[in-house]
């Protein structure tokens, strides 16, 4: 269906990220267009995490530009970097839950910190918990929850804003296959709402069945054989 | 606005012996500035209401002649608080003191000639006590111009003292609410060093410095109101207790004691507020520099 557009939203150009000595990405370039659906593959350690952080700007790149809908990241001013992080939704690999909130809070916090009313916050926070099932445990603190209650927590907060593009980081690594399945049918669907979804991930059945564009990492590099899948999924995303 | 109300009394309950300092400094600063407030405008008011006018006697020498007398006249007229100068010349002076020493004036019989020498008579303006000695200066410092006395000599150095008590208050009271700024900064930055992962969330998805920050300025405004509230109303209480004992002893009452001025007690305000939050800004800006 969702025709990609011709701007891409994401550019990379020769993007190098090294944390020292240890090269983590190496000239990594490629666009991703509005409403794609992308698979970030590979291995651990290839650099999936690095990728997606760069785009956040949780790290700076070593050398080369990003851009995310025109905005060069090398280039943006410090008070404009919150706005950027809106623009997306997060699922971090950690979940990053806050402790000392508890479910309830943790979601709605994304609301606040846009400035929605509060009713508005109620009402949505609600409603994204009903969506990940997980609206019975609102009131407890995410250390009573089990890894797979608070990744489920984790997409409810990186969904509740509504936000145009999805980061999700591993967002299934601690879900049994069914929560996994539910997960995955959930990002389809804001998929097909008109969001761009990126989605990193190692786990082989989440690859098979999202049928997204893949682009399959090793150590770094971009690895040759997802040229093929480029141009396969490319502008027949499901 | 009201989710930061929310985490910042949150976080002042979580750190209550913290906070509980930080009020008490602040409390503490504002007790002494005022009291030192308190017992300057008590003293300077008394001082300039009980000496409604201060006369100063300048004696002329011998040999200045008329023009002179009037040219010293004219001058001291044109200084600053004079409110009136009057010629009293040896023969006027003689007869007063004659008339002064009544029954002894037989004393006085034996004089060949009159050792009073011509004199002018000045008189301040009220409240220029503080001004005296500086007045009497420059008095003296005029030609033909013999010595310049008045009464209130002790007066003049007293206001001197006032002055350098003025001085050792503002200065005290300044480095009490360093110290209170110091100690609110510190409180801040220690809640937010607790609240660091939360922190980094919040900025992470997209939080502003300043949706971030609000509550840590809400918690150290609340420090600065909270200590100056509780600073105001001991020394008002003690303000109650004295002056209730004053006037039960003086039955008269015609010597009351006043109240820090609502301007001094704005001031005092601000600076606690304020304090609050130079010592927030201080830390969030050390944390966030990055
Ligand atoms: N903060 C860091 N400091 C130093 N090295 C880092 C840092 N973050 C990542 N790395 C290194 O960068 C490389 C890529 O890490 P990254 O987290 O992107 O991998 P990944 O593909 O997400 O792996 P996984 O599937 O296990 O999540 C790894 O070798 C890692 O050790
Ligand atoms: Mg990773």
């Amino acid at each position: 269906m969702g025709n990609s557009s011709s701007v891409p939203v994401i550019r990379l150009f020769h993007v190098h990220k090294a944390y020292g000595a240890q090269k983590s990405l190496v000239d990594i370039s490629l666009d991703i267009y509005r409403n794609e659906f992308i698979l970030v593959t590979g291995p651990s350690g290839a650099g999936k995490s690095t990728l997606l952080k760069l785009l956040y700007l949780a790290e700076p790149v070593s050398q080369g530009q990003v851009i995310v809908d025109g905005v060069n990241l090398n280039r943006i001013s410090r008070n404009k970097i919150p706005h950027l992080r809106r623009s997306f939704g997060i699922i971090f690999q950690d979940y990053k839950l806050i402790p000392t909130r508890t479910v309830f809070d943790n979601v709605a916090l994304v609301l606040e910190a846009m400035g929605e009313k509060r009713r508005q916050i109620e009402k949505k926070v609600n409603s994204v918990l009903r969506t990940v099932e997980m609206e019975h445990k609102q009131g407890a603190f995410p250390l009573s929850l089990s890894g797979g209650e608070q990744q489920r927590v984790a997409v409810a907060r990186a969904i509740a804003g509504s936000p145009r593009i999805i980061l999700a980081d591993e967002p299934t690594g601690s879900l049994d296959p069914d929560a996994a399945e539910i997960i995955l049918s959930l990002l389809k669907g804001i998929h097909q709402k008109g969001a761009t979804v990126i989605l990193a991930t190692h786990d082989r059945t989440l690859i098979e069945n999202a049928h997204g564009r893949n682009i399959h990492l090793v150590q770094g590099q971009l690895s040759p054989n997802n040229q093929s899948d480029d141009v396969a999924s490319h502008g027949q995303i499901s | 606005m009201i989710p930061s109300l929310r985490r910042a009394i949150r976080d002042i309950n979580d750190n209550r012996f913290l906070n509980s300092v930080a009020v008490l400094t602040v409390a503490l600063s504002v007790l002494i500035t005022c009291a030192f407030s308190l017992i300057w405008t008590n003293v300077t008011h008394w001082i300039q209401t009980s000496e409604t006018s201060i006369r100063m006697l300048v004696y002329l020498k011998d040999d200045a002649s008329a023009l002179q007398r009037q040219d010293i006249q004219h001058r001291i007229q044109e200084m600053e608080g004079i409110l009136d100068v009057k010629f009293i010349p040896r023969a006027q002076a003689l007869e007063s003191l004659r008339s002064q020493l009544r029954q002894q004036a037989s004393l006085l019989e034996g004089l060949e000639e009159n050792p009073l020498p011509d004199s002018l008579e000045v008189d301040l303006k009220a409240g220029q006590v503080n001004q005296i000695a500086s007045i009497a200066g420059q008095i003296g410092a005029l030609t033909a111009v013999d010595s310049v006395e008045y009464g209130q000599q002790w007066m003049g150095r007293f206001a001197g003292l006032l002055n350098l008590f003025r001085f050792a208050g503002v200065i005290l009271g300044s480095l009490f609410f360093i110290a209170s700024g110091l100690i609110i900064a510190n409180t801040a930055r220690l809640a937010l060093y607790s609240r660091r992962e939360e922190v980094e969330i919040m900025r992470l998805i997209g939080a502003t410095d300043r949706f971030i920050t609000a509550p840590f300025y809400i918690q150290s405004l609340i420090q600065g109101a909270c200590g100056c509230g509780m600073g105001l109303s001991v020394i008002y209480a003690a303000y109650l207790y004295m002056s209730a004992r004053l006037t039960s002893e003086l039955a008269s009452g015609f010597w009351q004691i006043r109240f820090i001025s609502i301007e001094s007690i704005a001031v005092i305000i601000g600076c606690s507020i304020g304090i609050g939050w130079i010592g927030c800004f201080l830390s969030m800006k050390q944390f966030f520099r990055n």
